[in-house]
C-alpha cells in the first residue's frame, strides 16, 4: 500500500503547512486576565439607571425596525416590528434607534464575546461556534459579578440561547437563568416579576431560525416579528423608571438594528457628533454606531467600570447632560484604551504594537493599533514558514507526479525510501534556532521541519527533469485561476470564472475531436463535449449570490434572494426517491399546509426517511459493493466444431464472453463513487441536488471525452507504428492495441474545475454566511454534535469529496486490462493501474494545492486591504477545508482502487480455471 | 476544382524547395493590402462608432471619473456600437477576402498562361456564388458562435441583441474569408478533400503557405482576443467600457490585427529566407560541382 501511505504523508504536509499559516495569519488575540479596579465613585458618576435589560433578537435587521424602510416595504419583514418607532415618535427624549455595525466574523458566539467584553472577535473562534469555551477576558458580566460580590448590585438574570451559559458559567444567576434553544415569551414574564438582578439578558433564537429555515419573506417571519412586538410591549409595560431597555440585533447584514429605551434622563442630539448611515434601499440615514460602543455606554450608565479588554467608545449624546460629562467620560474611555494597549504591549506578543507616537484616545488609532498586532515577527515567521510548506509541498507531489508519468523500473524503491526520513530529522534543531524565532513553539518547528525535509528529500529523490515538455505543457488555467485570488473582483466573481476556464479547458479535446480519424470517435468526442459544455452551462445557472455580487446577481438557488424555498422548476426536476422526499417533506413543512399536527408527523417523517436512507446507502452499498466488487458478466456459449476446423482433441469449441471487460476497473469503481455520491445527495438542498446530478453526469460525459481522446492519440500512434513496419493500419484492431493511458495534467484541470463550479452551483460561496445551516438538521431534529457538523460539512464540501473520489476515475476508466495470454505479468500490470491512478490523485492534489498556496500567499500579502476579512481571509479557509476534503476523497478512493483491483484479479483468476478464454469483447 | 486542389496539395506535400520555385506570391501587394486593412480595420472599431453621435445627444450618464468624449461614444450604446463595427466589417472583409481569394489563386495557378487566365475567368464568374455562400456560411457561423459564447457563461436570456452581434463580429472575421477562399466545408462525402483541408488548418491549426497564414493565424486571433477580452468584465472599476459586449469586441479585434500582423510577419521571414536561397543556390551548385 505504497500509494495509501503516500497519500496520508502528503495530506500531513498540507495539513501542517494549513497550521502554520492559519495560527500565523489569523488575528488570534491574546487574552488578558486584567481587570478593571478602580475606584468606584469614578465610574458611578455617569450612572443613570439601575437596572437594564438587554435583549438580543439574533439577525435583526435594521430594516425590521426602522421607519423608513426600502421602498416597497416587504409585506412579511417591514412595519411589523413597529413599537421601538412608535415610542421613539411618542418620546423622542427618552428613545433612540440606531444602526449598529457589527465586525465580522457575524456568528452568534462572536457577537457575544464582542458584546460582552468589547474587543473585536477573531477568526479562530469559529470553530468553537457550536460549542463556545469559557470566557476568561474582563467583561460587563465580570464587573457585574464583581460589584455584586460586594454587594452593590444585583445578580444577572438570563433567558435565551444556551451559548451565554457556557461562556458564563458562574456570573449568570442560576436560579434566575433559562437557557432554551429557542426564544419562550412566557418565560421573561417570570424573570421580569422579580426585582433582584441589575441585568436581565434575553437572547431570541427564533427571527434567526426562521431567517435560516424560510428566509425573511415568508409568513413565518411575520409571525415571529409580531410576536416579538407584542412581547416587547409587555415589556416596555412592566420595567420601572430606572431601567434601561436596549433592543438588539447580533448579527443582520451588515447593520443590525439597535434600540435604546430610557424611561428617565433626557438626554438632548448634539448634531455635531453623530455620524450617520443610510441602510442600502432606505431613504433617510440614521445614526450608526458600532456594536462593541455599546459596551462602555452600558457600563457608564449603570455606574459600572469599562472592562479591561473594551474597544469600543461611548456614544457620546447620551452623556451630554450639559455640564461637560461627555469630555470625562470620553476621557475615561480613551485612558481605559490605553491601559489595555499598554498592557498588550508589555505582554508576550505585543512586542511589535507601537502606538508611542499616536495618542490613543480615539476608536481609530487604537483599532489601527490593534490591527498592527498580526505584523509580529512571529507571525511572519509562522506564515513564512506554512507557505514555504505548502510550497515544497506542491514541488514534491509534482515531482512524484512527473516520475511516475516517466515510468522508470526504479520507481518502486524510490518510492519506499520515502516516508521516514524527513519526520525523525527535525526536532533536535528545535534548541539551536530557538532564541532567534520569539514566540515560536517547539511543535511548530518540529512540524515545519518535518515536513520542509521529507518534502525536499521526495522532491531530491524523484529528480523531476526540466525539459522542454514541461514549459509547453504549463498549465495555463490553474495559473490563471490561482491569480484569481489576487483581486478581490476576481475572487468575488470566482463562480463564473470557474466555467469559463472549465469549458476553456475542453477546447483541445474539441479540436482533437474534429481530427479523429474514425467517425465514431469524432461523433463521440463532440457529442460528449456537448453534453459537458451543457451541463456546465446549466450547473451555472444555480447560484447564490453573495453581498458583493448585487446588484449583478439574481439569486437562482432560492425562490428568490429573502427566501430559502427551492425555485419550482427545482422541485419539478428533482427526481423522485429517497433522499429527495426528505427535501420535499421539509418544503412541504416550511409551507404549513397541514397544521401542527401534521408538521409534527412531517417533521418527524422526514428525519425517519433521512436516517433509514443514509443507514441503507452505507450499509447496504458498502456491503454489496465490497461482496461484488467486479462488474463483468460471463456468457459461456458452447457449439460443436465446424468441419474446417480439425483438432483432435476437442469436439466442442467453447466460446466465452465476458461482458464489460473493457471497462472492468472502472464501473465497479463508479459503484463505489455512487455510493458516496448519494450519501452527499441527501445532504444538498432540491435545487443543489439537481446540480448534483448535472455534476454527475458532466463527470460521465468528461470520462467518454479522456477514453475517445487517448484512443485518438492510440491511433495516430498506431499509425505511426504501422506505416513503419509496413502493415496496413486497417489490420490494426482498436480493443487489442497497448494504448497510451497516462493520465495528462491537462486532463486533470477540467475534473478540478467542474468540482468548484459544482461546488458554487450547490449553493455555495466562499464566505461564512453562506453556509447552509439548514442542512444541520437532516439527520436530527435539534443541534446534536457529529450529525450536524457532518452533514454540514458533506453539504459544504461534498463536491470536492466526490472530485477527489474521482480522480481514479481518470485513470480507471476504459483501462484496458492485463490479457491473460500475454506474457506480462499480471502483479505488475495490478501496480501498474494503482500507480497510475495514484498519478491521477497526485495531480488533482496538486491543482488544489496550488489553489490554496495562492490564496495563503494573496490573504498574507494583501492583509492590508479594505477587503481581507471579507473576501481574501475567507477564501484562504474555504481553500483549507477545500484541501482537506479533497485528501479525504483521494485516500478513500485509493483504498477503494485498491480492493477492486485485487477482488478483479481473484475473480478473472477464477474464471480463468473456467474454460479457455476465446474471445474478448463487450463495451463497459 | 478538387483533381487540381488534389495534386496542388500532394506537391506542397513532396517538397518544400520545388514549391518555393514554383509558387509565385505577389510578396509586395500582400504587404501594403494588409497594412491598408488593419487600419481600416482600427478605424472601423474605433472611428465609425463614433458617428452614433448624429443620431441624437449620447444619454447623460453620472459618474465620478467622467471620461473623454471619444469614448463616451463608444461606451454610451454598447449595441450600436458593435452593429456600427460590424457593419463596417461587413464591407472591409469581402474586399480583403476577394484580395485573398485573388492571391490563392495565383499562389496555386499553373501550367500555360492561357490555362491560368482559363482558371481565373473561372474563378471570376463563381465570384458571387462563392460570396452567397460565404455569407450563409458565416451565418452559420454566427448562431454556433452565439451558442458558444452563451455557454461560456455570457447571458443566457438577457443581452441578447450583444451577445448576437458580438458572434456575428467574430464570426465574420474569423468563418468568412476562408469561406470566401477555400469554399465552405460541406459534410458531404464528396468533397473530403475540402473538408480535410479545413480540419488541418482550424483544429491542427497547421497552415502550410502563405495564404493560408493569411486565413488562419487572424482567426485564432480573433477567437484568442476575445476570450482574453472576457477578462475585464468583473474587475469592480465600474467603467462604462466594462459593459457587455465591448471588451470582447475589442478584445477580438485586437486580436485579429495582431494576428494579421503576425502572419505578414512569419510570411515575410519565410520569403526572405527563400529568396536567400534561390539566390544562394547557383552559387552553392557551382561550388559543390
Amino acid at each position: 500500500m505504497i500509494a495509501v501511505r503516500l497519500l496520508c504523508w502528503l495530506a500531513f504536509v498540507h495539513i501542517t503547512g494549513i497550521y502554520l499559516f492559519t495560527r500565523g495569519f489569523l488575528l488570534s488575540r491574546l487574552a488578558l486576565p486584567n481587570k478593571s479596579r478602580e475606584e468606584q465613585e469614578q465610574w458611578s458618576r455617569f450612572a443613570t439607571h439601575k437596572r437594564a435589560v438587554l435583549l438580543v433578537i439574533d439577525a435583526l435587521r435594521f430594516d425590521f425596525v426602522s421607519d423608513h424602510p426600502p421602498d416597497p416595504p416587504s409585506p412579511n419583514h417591514h412595519n411589523i416590528l413597529t413599537l421601538p418607532r412608535e415610542l421613539t415618535a411618542a418620546y423622542p427624549q427618552h428613545s433612540f434607534i440606531f444602526n449598529a455595525y457589527a465586525d465580522p466574523p457575524t456568528t452568534t458566539l462572536q457577537r457575544i464575546k464582542g458584546l460582552s467584553t468589547g474587543s473585536l472577535p477573531t477568526f479562530v473562534d469559529i470553530g468553537e461556534s457550536f460549542s463556545g469555551s469559557v470566557i476568561q477576558e474582563d467583561s460587563l458580566l465580570h464587573q457585574l459579578g464583581s460589584s455584586w460580590t460586594q454587594g452593590q448590585f444585583s445578580g444577572v438574570a438570563f433567558v435565551g440561547d444556551n451559548t451565554w451559559l457556557s461562556l458564563f458559567p458562574t456570573f449568570l444567576d442560576h436560579n434566575l437563568s433559562y437557557p432554551f434553544d429557542s426564544f419562550d415569551v412566557e418565560d421573561l414574564h417570570t424573570v421580569d416579576s422579580g426585582n433582584q438582578w441589575t441585568l436581565a439578558i434575553g437572547h431570541g433564537l427564533g427571527v434567526d431560525h426562521a431567517g435560516h429555515r424560510v428566509g425573511p419573506d415568508h409568513p413565518v417571519m411575520r409571525a415571529k416579528l409580531e410576536q416579538m412586538n407584542t412581547f416587547l410591549g409587555q415589556l416596555v409595560r412592566i420595567i420601572d423608571e430606572d431601567t434601561l431597555l436596549i433592543l438588539l440585533g447580533d448579527h443582520g447584514m451588515d447593520q443590525t438594528a439597535g434600540v435604546l429605551l430610557f424611561r428617565r434622563l433626557p438626554y438632548p442630539y448634539p448634531p455635531k457628533l453623530l455620524p450617520k448611515t443610510t441602510f442600502p434601499g432606505e431613504r433617510l440615514p440614521h445614526r450608526s454606531i458600532q456594536q462593541i460602543d455599546l459596551v462602555p455606554t452600558i457600563s457608564l450608565l449603570l455606574g459600572l467600570p469599562i472592562p479591561f479588554n473594551n474597544l469600543g467608545s461611548i456614544v457620546p449624546e447620551l452623556f451630554d447632560r450639559g455640564d461637560s460629562n461627555v469630555n470625562e467620560a470620553l476621557e475615561l474611555n480613551a485612558r481605559q484604551i490605553k491601559r489595555y494597549l499598554d498592557a498588550y504591549r508589555a505582554s508576550a506578543s505585543g512586542g511589535e504594537l507601537d502606538v508611542s507616537d499616536a495618542p490613543s484616545d480615539t476608536r481609530v488609532s487604537a483599532l489601527f493599533a490593534f490591527s498592527r498586532l498580526s505584523l509580529s515577527t512571529c507571525r511572519l515567521t509562522l506564515i513564512g514558514g506554512g507557505l514555504l510548506v505548502m510550497f515544497t509541498g506542491i514541488v514534491a507531489s509534482y515531482a512524484l507526479y512527473t516520475l511516475l508519468g516517466n515510468s522508470g523500473g526504479d520507481r518502486k524503491q524510490k518510492l519506499e525510501k520515502i516516508g521516514a526520513l524527513g519526520s525523525v530529522a527535525s526536532g533536535f534543531a528545535y534548541p539551536l534556532v530557538r532564541d532567534y524565532l520569539d514566540g515560536v513553539h517547539a511543535h511548530h518547528l518540529i512540524l515545519f521541519g518535518a515536513a520542509l525535509t521529507s518534502s525536499l528529500t521526495l522532491s531530491l529523490t524523484c529528480k523531476p527533469r526540466f525539459t522542454f515538455d514541461i514549459i509547453k505543457s504549463t498549465p495555463v488555467l490553474l495559473i490563471l485561476h490561482t491569480l484569481c485570488f489576487a483581486s478581490n473582483s476576481f475572487t468575488i466573481w470566482e463562480d463564473h470564472i470557474v466555467p469559463f476556464l472549465c469549458l476553456t479547458s475542453l477546447v483541445p479535446s474539441v479540436l482533437i475531436g474534429f481530427t479523429a480519424p474514425t467517425p465514431r470517435l469524432r461523433n463521440r468526442i463532440l457529442g460528449f463535449s456537448t453534453l459537458f459544455a451543457v451541463c456546465v452551462r446549466l450547473m451555472m445557472l444555480s447560484t447564490v449570490c453573495r453581498e458583493e455580487q448585487h446588484p449583478n446577481c439574481t439569486v437562482t438557488f432560492y425562490t428568490s434572494s429573502t427566501s430559502s424555498a427551492p425555485p419550482v422548476l427545482a422541485l419539478v426536476l428533482a427526481p423522485c426517491h429517497g433522499r429527495t422526499t426528505f427535501w420535499i417533506f421539509e418544503w412541504i413543512h416550511s409551507m404549513e399546509w397541514f397544521g401542527d399536527v401534521g408538521n409534527m408527523w412531517l417533521r418527524n417523517g422526514r428525519t425517519m426517511v433521512a436516517r433509514v436512507t443514509v443507514m441503507l446507502v452505507i450499509f447496504a452499498g458498502l456491503a454489496f459493493w465490497s461482496a461484488i466488487p467486479v462488474c463483468l458478466d460471463i456468457q459461456r456459449t458452447e457449439r460443436l466444431k465446424s468441419s474446417h476446423f480439425k483438432s483432435p482433441d476437442l469436439d466442442t469449441q467453447v466460446t466465452v464472453t465476458l461482458l464489460g471487460f473493457a471497462n472492468a476497473f472502472g464501473s465497479p469503481y463508479l459503484i463505489l463513487w455512487s455510493i458516496f455520491l448519494s450519501v452527499v445527495w441527501l445532504c444538498m438542498q432540491l435545487t443543489g441536488q439537481v446540480v448534483l446530478g448535472l455534476f454527475t453526469v458532466a463527470l460521465l460525459a468528461y470520462l467518454e471525452i479522456v477514453d475517445s481522446v487517448r484512443d485518438v492519440w492510440g491511433l495516430y500512434q498506431a499509425y505511426s507504428k504501422g506505416f513503419a513496419s509496413t502493415t496496413h493500419p486497417s489490420n490494426l484492431n482498436l480493443d487489442g492495441l497497448p494504448l497510451k493511458r497516462e493520465v495528462q495534467f491537462s486532463e486533470i484541470v477540467p475534473l478540478a474545475l467542474l468540482a468548484t463550479h459544482a461546488f458554487y452551483g450547490t449553493g455555495h460561496q466562499p464566505t461564512i454566511p453562506a453556509l447552509q445551516w439548514k442542512t444541520a438538521f437532516v439527520l436530527v431534529s435539534s443541534v446534536r454534535f457529529p450529525y450536524s457538523q457532518i452533514t454540514v460539512i458533506l453539504n459544504t464540501l461534498g463536491p470536492y469529496f466526490l472530485a477527489g473520489l474521482a480522480a481514479p476515475l481518470l485513470a480507471l476508466w476504459n483501462f484496458p486490462p492485463f490479457l491473460p495470454s500475454s506474457p506480462s505479468l499480471p502483479v505488475s500490470h495490478q501496480e501498474d493501474v494503482v500507480l497510475s491512478v495514484l498519478r491521477s490523485c497526485l495531480g488533482l492534489t496538486t491543482y488544489f494545492n496550488s489553489l490554496l498556496l495562492g490564496s495563503a500567499v494573496f490573504a498574507a500579502g494583501l492583509r492590508r486591504h479594505l477587503m481581507v476579512w471579507k473576501v481574501f481571509a475567507p477564501r484562504y479557509m474555504f481553500s483549507a477545508l477545500e484541501m482537506g476534503a479533497l485528501d479525504m476523497g483521494v485516500l478513500v478512493g485509493v483504498w477503494g482502487v485498491w480492493r477492486t483491483s485485487a477482488a478483479r484479479k481473484r475473480g478473472i483468476e477464477g474464471d480463468r480455471r473456467g474454460g479457455t478464454v476465446r474471445n474478448w469483447s463487450g463495451e463497459g | 476544382m478538387p483533381p487540381a486542389r488534389a495534386r496542388t496539395k500532394k506537391v506542397a506535400l513532396s517538397s518544400t524547395a520545388s514549391e518555393s520555385q514554383r509558387s509565385f506570391f505577389p510578396f509586395f501587394q500582400y504587404a501594403s493590402v494588409v497594412g491598408v486593412h488593419v487600419i481600416l480595420a482600427g478605424f472601423t472599431a474605433l472611428y465609425l462608432p463614433q458617428s452614433t453621435r448624429l443620431f441624437g445627444p449620447l444619454p447623460v450618464r453620472k459618474t465620478d471619473r467622467p471620461q473623454s468624449e471619444f469614448m463616451e461614444a463608444l461606451t454610451a450604446r454598447p449595441a450600436v456600437t458593435v452593429a456600427w463595427t460590424l457593419a463596417g466589417l461587413c464591407v472591409l472583409q469581402v474586399w480583403w477576402g476577394t484580395w485573398v481569394r485573388k492571391w490563392y489563386f495565383e499562389q496555386n495557378a499553373h501550367g500555360t498562361s492561357d490555362e491560368i487566365k482559363i482558371t481565373r475567368a473561372k474563378a471570376k464568374g463563381v465570384w458571387f456564388s462563392r460570396l452567397r455562400e460565404a455569407v450563409g456560411f458565416t451565418l452559420l457561423a454566427t448562431v454556433v458562435t452565439h451558442i458558444v459564447i452563451v455557454l461560456f457563461g455570457a447571458p443566457l436570456l438577457s443581452h441578447l441583441l450583444q451577445t448576437g452581434l458580438l458572434a456575428s463580429t467574430v464570426a465574420i472575421l474569423t468563418a468568412f474569408v476562408p469561406a470566401l477562399v477555400f469554399g465552405y466545408p460541406s459534410l458531404a462525402s464528396d468533397t473530403p478533400v475540402n473538408r480535410l483541408n479545413w480540419i488541418r488548418l482550424f483544429a491542427e491549426l497547421s497552415p502550410r503557405n502563405p495564404v493560408e497564414r493569411i486565413v488562419v493565424y487572424p482567426a485564432v486571433g480573433t477567437v484568442v482576443g476575445a476570450w482574453v477580452g472576457a477578462f475585464p468584465i468583473p474587475l469592480d472599476w465600474d467603467r462604462p467600457w466594462q459593459a457587455w459586449p465591448l471588451t470582447p469586441l475589442y478584445g477580438s479585434l485586437a486580436g485579429y490585427i495582431i494576428a494579421s500582423l503576425a502572419a505578414l510577419a512569419v510570411n515575410s521571414l519565410k520569403w526572405l529566407a527563400q529568396e536567400q536561397l534561390r539566390s544562394v543556390q547557383p552559387s552553392t551548385k557551382y561550388k559543390s560541382s
